[in-house]
């Protein structure tokens, strides 16, 4: 179980803290939904989930332990500008290949081509780079996924995609999800539970019918 | 107010330090936009849509190469005019607040607008004041710096400065991913309140639900060209879509059955190529011999235009 307990967190150049006291719990093999107005912290919640930043108070804890400091990340996470996310001058095999050797089957599954592999990130578009980073964050560690507004700058049909490679981890390894969106629609579609994210009240669990 | 015609872009590009290719990522455009209308162009991400845009505002790369017509005001575009147009007759909205200069305040950034739009001092002064009214901008706004602005101010901004020297067509591209619902919403009124004054958009969106709302025609793009031209009646819900892509994407839509039937990915064309047969063969499930071998002309069929033998 990955586990948010009790997290505050305040930006060093602001007074105002972002999260205060906030938990959150993501079962292996659930999918949880996120969802709530802009700037009010989604995305630094999903970055503390991630271990990118420290939280001023409360833990992140990971099946009971805290993260590992060193190794592979178990937690992680898919930034919403995916294009920040790779580095400019590696080729895309290099990119894939920056977790752990790529399955052939993930690849064909998110419809990855063959001919991209020798490219620079800025020969594909923004779609296509988000399918990079779906294989690459989805390595054999992986076991939570932090999915931050990542199929937003997707056309529909693309977005049925990875979301169907990824529900098809969440149901063969167990992986545990977080999806941050604003697409309601989306997320009473993929999500077992989904919270509100309110400035005053933190998180509410929402009633799915 | 604009008209494209049969428009074509090529990009060569080098596969090795001696060989070229040409890839046709746009052909076979054809468009028009009048006043007071906004066309919405959804499709495929990748798919050539932003390239439209920038074709329309000749800011394309070097290696493109332009074949067709694109016409603003019965006047042809080419590089020269779209000196005069650009920025007066001709505005973009761009896709990210980020495009904001970060050290000058907002206020000045439209003043700075209507002046490149040609206004005199006095006049751009003027006109930023009424453009600050109405997008409901108090006036104090205009003293503040980008990174004090909630989004959605400044996505209002965005617009200002592309409408404050009264550009009468308006190109938006991808304006609304990312964005919350809410903001969704006001940036869509804006745009339907720019239109009912007389000003022609085009939204550029891959966000089908967004554009059913607002467009008074929705332009579907697959594999580099348009597949299906629709008109939406006031408040209707766009069923009555006949191009198997189009259909395609609108059952992929969370709320209408998020549902895919295998890929849906085109290869862009290649330039030496003749074009053979249907773009979307290999994924349709309606697909005939022939569609192998003819490439279809978009042709009306009921009340849409569609490039499709079966429609």
């Amino acid at each position: 179980m990955l586990e948010a307990k009790n997290i505050h967190y305040t930006y060093p150049s602001s007074s105002e803290p972002v999260l205060k006291d906030i938990s959150i719990s993501i079962q292996p093999g659930q999918v949880v939904g996120l969802y709530g107005p802009s700037g009010k912290g989604k995305t630094t919640l999903a970055r503390i989930l991630a271990g990118y930043i420290v939280p001023n108070r409360g833990q992140i804890l990971v099946n009971g332990e805290s993260m590992p400091e060193k190794g592979y990340n178990p937690v992680q996470l898919l930034q919403q500008h995916s294009e920040l996310a790779v580095n400019p001058r590696w080729k895309v095999k290099d990119i894939l290949s920056e977790s752990s050797p790529p399955n052939n089957k993930l690849t064909t599954a998110l419809h990855i081509k063959e001919s991209w592999l020798q490219r620079y990130p800025h020969e594909l578009s923004g779609g296509e780079i988000q399918r990079i980073c779906v294989a690459r964050a989805l390595g054999s560690e992986t076991r939570y996924f932090i999915a931050d507004e990542t199929t937003s700058m997707l056309d529909a049909i693309a977005q049925v995609q990875i979301w169907k490679v990824l529900l098809a981890a969440v149901e063969k390894n167990k992986l545990g999800i977080l999806a941050i969106s604003h697409d309601h629609a989306l997320l009473k579609q993929v999500c077992g539970t989904i919270y509100f994210f309110s400035e005053n009240d933190g998180l509410c669990p929402e009633k799915i019918a | 107010m604009l008209t494209v015609k049969d428009l074509n872009i090529t990009f060569s590009r080098y596969y090795n330090s001696f060989s070229q290719t040409t890839l046709n990522p746009l052909h076979n455009i054809d468009l028009n936009l009048s006043a007071g209308e906004i066309v919405a162009i959804v499709g495929e991400s990748g798919g050539g849509k932003s390239l439209l845009a920038h074709a329309i505002l000749d800011i394309l790369p070097t290696n493109a190469e332009l074949k067709g017509t694109i016409q603003f005001r019965e006047k042809l575009i080419d590089s020269n005019t779209i000196r005069q147009l650009r920025g007066r007759e001709i505005s973009l909205i761009p896709q990210s607040v980020s495009y904001l200069n970060p050290l000058i305040r907002v206020g000045k950034q439209v003043c700075r607008a209507a002046r490149i739009g040609g206004l005199t001092k006095e006049e751009a002064r003027m006109a930023t004041d009424a453009a600050f009214t109405r997008f409901n901008l108090a006036p104090e706004v205009q003293s503040l710096f980008p990174f004090q602005l909630s989004g959605g101010m400044a996505q209002r901004i965005l617009v200002a400065i592309a409408t404050v020297a009264g550009a009468s067509l308006i190109v938006a591209d991808e304006p609304t991913t990312g964005l919350d619902p809410d903001r969704v919403t006001v940036f869509l009124d804006l745009l339907r309140m720019l239109a009912d004054e007389g000003k022609a958009a085009l939204l550029i969106t891959h966000d089908l639900g967004a554009a059913q709302r607002v467009a008074d025609r929705i332009a579907v793009f697959h594999g580099g060209t348009l597949v299906e031209v629709v008109k939406i009646a006031d408040g209707s819900e766009v069923d009555n879509l006949v191009h198997p892509y189009s259909r395609a994407l609108w059952e992929a839509l969370p709320d209408n059955g998020f549902s895919t039937n295998g890929s849906s990915f085109s290869s862009h064309r290649h330039g030496n190529d003749e074009p053979l047969g249907c773009l979307f063969v290999k994924n349709c499930d309606r697909a005939e011999h022939r569609c192998r071998i003819t490439y279809p002309d978009l042709v009306p069929a009921g009340n849409n235009m569609v490039r499709c033998l079966n429609a």
